[in-house]
């Protein structure tokens, strides 16, 4: 009988563990059902605003409570609602006591008198018939102090079941406040991008109505130049060359500007003239120096603003003999006045990705100093030659070849250096800053020359390989 | 969360609390708080004054166990003397502990108590992990009630009756270094982790089955509608006999066959409180150690001294799946409460029971109280008091 007792205690035993077993997992399995509809919804509406307040919903149902609250620290480090079940607990403000901070620090606290927690009780009186139960509990996302909290007006409404359930589930919150939160930050990402695309825009028109008036003004200079030059060599200022002559070497043939009194006075007006031609020759140089000084001024103005307002490390696609002949349209009169003959070796369609105006300064600043030596080199046959070409490692290589001053031997490995320079009135910054460009372009300058009165080769390598 | 227990038998009062302190200490350093189990061949007051002495501000409460107690170390008792210590290292968690003796109400008690142990955790209106608390025999289910009337249904109650060594009345309950007789004390439990529990019978319910027709408290005169006693011997298969119309000690001879009262269903499964019977009296009468109450419909349990034995095992095994549930972490000890009938009954066969235990917690601390009626939270989620039961408690 003994036996059979044992079996059938066992038997029961092994009948209640099933039976355990069963809820258990019973249990387990709605807990998983729950998590996945919230799981679901999150992956469903991963962008949409309101995620928060959908996900709060569905755990106030799961739950059985009434309101499900969610709230951060705003501004002054007091606590506004985020999300909330219910209008009803928006534009509420808390200041942080000892009971939230100890929650903040990871405790959960299971309230069946709300009115004991001293966060809540200035709001009492407005709260009273809507919360009398409450569960407190940290979500965990690190970019602000965040408090999920469940409410019911139900008097010891929540249990620890209610507790662990709700933990399980503030992962799902953790994740839509900072899905939320990483979308806020690519909005504002993207305005920022399209206010600096709209500058940036905005740049190439000022860049280019600067570039054309700086083309103008380069045409000016050299037409006021002109202007000086013929001015200075004015035919009417030989007059009275041509009295002191008359006057001071008297001969039969201009007899009658001396002893005639009408040649005399006509002499004498032409002296007159002479003197009032040079002193407006003198006037008009006058008005052509301080208009010089003008368009200087303007030119500088313009040169200055052209470096502001050009954008940085923006690259884009630009076509190097666009470039290149830019840079040579405001060269173009001092090549033609020092007749230097000038020899493009590029195609229109070789394109590149980079900063474009870290580019042009390099290049402007290889073919001024190009024309700069030709200039005082005293060789008869001045030549500049452009060239651009890719090589089979998708390289541009971009060269600038002149036969002007040279190098000597002893400079060449000076050129780059900051400070470093041959001209009278050079500061030595001009290649040193071209050199650092090129390198910030991910490419490299380099110099070469046969020597003093040799010209100079200057080569400008880029990797095009991103294009 | 750390927790560490202390044992002694040391006769000196001061030396056995010096030991169990040393022992506790030396793994855990002071902990937050301390349940004392002590026998009533103690002086408890010395006891306790050397124990709130070394513990300083640590909050403790505790109580009278019968004969003995078990820790990880095994049962620990030397001529029906021992000490036993379980303490819990938590400085994230909250703890609070009130006593008072019991008075003609022991709801409104339980209501005191409760309040006043919250007001010390410093958690007003906040719900507690679970209530610990050992009271003096008789008004378990009136004090539980008054408990519930404050703190809601929700929260898990666990306790066990204090008891003494020969059911004398010299049971004692401690809170700090306070002793009562016939008193409670409580701690309301604010842990930093989840716990894992089961309370459980063990028992296999018969086809025997009645409806209590006349009763008074703890007293049930008739079951279907004839003498109680008559009625539980015929169940019984006569185990009776020989004590029918006396007025008798039935505790031994009853182990096995406590009556049950349906609470709930796993399932189809159902489950019992029992009900131990204590006395028989010349009318037919029986006492228990738990409230019965008229229509109540009950049923004969069974159970055999292998299965007392091996039930703590089983119930162990529950409580460690339920924290699982909550919990990826290992188990950090165990408070377990065990009816000190059911200990007597299999007493010479103790290490059979520590080895359930250790199978299912080889080496966690733990503490087992030998009671006279055990609180806990069944698998509905009722809080019950009931006699031959088995409460355990894991923590993490």
């Amino acid at each position: 009988m003994n036996n059979s007792i044992t079996s059938a205690e066992e038997l029961y035993e092994t009948l209640i563990d099933l039976e355990n077993e069963r809820v258990i997992s019973r249990k387990i399995n709605q807990e998983s059902d729950n998590l996945l509809k919230g799981l679901k919804l999150l992956v469903e509406r991963f962008n949409e605003k309101n995620i928060l307040v959908d996900i709060i919903s569905i755990l106030r149902d799961i739950v059985g409570c009434e309101d499900i609250i969610i709230m951060t620290t705003g501004l002054n480090h007091a606590f506004i609602t985020k999300a909330a079940t219910s209008d009803f607990f928006y534009n509420i403000q808390l200041e942080p006591q000892e009971f939230f901070k100890r929650i903040l620090s990871g405790d959960i606290s299971i309230s069946f008198d709300v009115q004991s927690i001293p966060e809540w009780r200035s709001l009492f009186n407005k709260l009273n018939s809507q919360i009398k139960s409450a569960i407190h509990i940290r979500i965990g996302f690190s970019e602000k102090d965040t408090l999920l909290i469940c409410f019911d007006s139900r008097l010891n409404f929540f249990n620890h079941a209610h507790a662990d359930l709700i933990k399980r589930y503030s992962t799902l919150i953790t994740q839509a406040l900072i899905n939320i939160s990483s979308q806020e930050k690519i909005n504002a990402l993207n305005k920022d991008l399209l206010n600096k695309a709209r500058q940036s825009g905005m740049a190439d028109v000022a860049i280019s109505v600067l570039h054309g008036i700086g083309n103008v003004l380069n045409n000016m200079s050299i037409s006021s130049e002109i202007l000086h030059e013929k001015i200075k060599n004015i035919s009417l200022t030989k007059l009275s060359e041509f009295v002191d002559f008359i006057k001071e070497k008297p001969n039969e043939k201009n007899r009658y500007f001396i002893e005639n009194p009408d040649g005399n006075k006509m002499l004498e007006y032409l002296s007159l003239i002479a003197q009032q031609a040079n002193a407006e020759k003198l006037d008009l140089l006058e008005e052509i120096t301080s208009m010089n000084i003008h368009i200087d001024h303007i030119k500088s103005v313009v040169s200055m603003q052209q470096e502001i307002s050009k954008p940085s490390n923006v690259r884009t696609k630009a076509a190097i003999s666009t470039i290149i002949d830019s840079i040579l349209t405001l060269q173009n009169n001092k090549i033609a006045i020092n007749k230097i003959t000038l020899v493009r070796h590029y195609k229109d369609e070789l394109l590149i990705l980079t900063d474009q105006y870290q580019l042009e300064k390099i290049i402007r600043n290889l073919i001024q100093n190009a024309v700069d030596s030709l200039i005082v080199c005293n060789n008869m046959d001045k030549q500049l030659i452009i060239s651009c070409d890719a090589d089979n490692d998708e390289n541009i290589i971009i060269q600038v070849i002149d036969n002007g001053l040279g190098i000597p031997p002893e400079d060449i490995n000076k050129i780059f250096n900051f400070g470093f320079t041959t001209k009278n009135e050079g500061h030595g910054f001009g290649l040193h800053d071209s050199a650092l460009t090129a390198k910030e372009l991910g490419g490299e300058l380099k110099a070469s020359s046969k020597g003093l009165g040799q010209g100079a080769v200057f080569t400008l390598t880029l990797n095009n390989s991103r294009f | 969360m750390e927790i560490a227990t202390g044992c002694s038998t040391k006769s000196n009062e001061t030396e056995a609390a010096q030991e169990a302190y040393t022992q506790l200490t030396d793994r855990i350093g002071i902990p937050s708080f301390l349940f004392v189990l002590s026998t009533v061949t103690y002086n408890n007051e010395v006891i306790l004054h050397e124990l709130t002495k070394l513990f300083g501000n640590t909050k403790i409460i505790g109580g009278t166990s019968c004969i003995g107690l078990i820790t990880e170390r095994g049962y620990c008792s030397d001529n029906k003397r021992a000490l036993g210590l379980f303490g819990i290292k938590d400085d994230s968690g909250s703890y609070g502990i009130a006593a008072l003796s019991l008075s003609d109400d022991p709801k409104f008690d339980g209501q005191e108590v409760i309040r006043k142990a919250m007001e010390n955790a410093k958690r007003p209106g906040e719900l507690p992990t679970m209530i610990l608390l050992t009271s003096a025999p008789g008004y378990e289910e009136a004090l539980i009630n008054g408990i519930m009337s404050v703190v809601g249904k929700q929260v898990p109650i666990f306790g066990g009756t204090s008891a003494d060594n020969s059911v004398s009345g010299l049971w004692q309950q401690f809170c700090g270094d306070e002793l009562h007789q016939n008193g409670i004390a409580v701690a309301v439990i604010y842990t930093s982790q989840p716990i894992g529990y089961a309370f459980h019978s063990g028992y296999m319910p018969t086809e025997h089955i009645g409806t209590i027709t006349k009763a008074n408290g703890r007293i049930v005169n008739m079951i279907d509608n004839k003498p109680a006693a008559d009625v539980y011997n015929q169940w019984a298969e006569s185990i009776l006999q020989d004590v029918l119309g006396t007025h008798a000690n039935i505790l031994s001879l009853s182990t096995l066959h406590p009556l049950g009262r349906e609470i709930g269903k796993i399932g189809n499964i159902p489950y019992y409180t029992l009900s131990h019977p204590n006395e028989i009296f010349p009318d037919g009468s029986m006492s228990f150690f738990s409230n019965i109450q008229k229509n109540d419909k009950i049923t004969l349990m069974t159970g055999t001294k292998q299965s007392i034995k091996t039930r703590i095992k089983r119930v162990i095994h529950l409580a460690k799946e339920n924290y699982s549930l909550a919990n990826d972490t290992k188990p950090k000890g165990a408070f377990i409460i065990y009816c000190a009938g059911c200990f007597l009954a299999i007493q010479d066969e103790v290490q059979d029971v520590i080895d359930s235990i250790h199978s299912e917690l080889p080496s966690e601390p733990l503490l087992g109280m030998l009671s006279f009626g055990e609180q806990g939270c069944l698998f509905g989620g009722e809080n019950r008091h009931g006699n031959l039961m088995i409460s355990a408690i894991i923590f993490g």
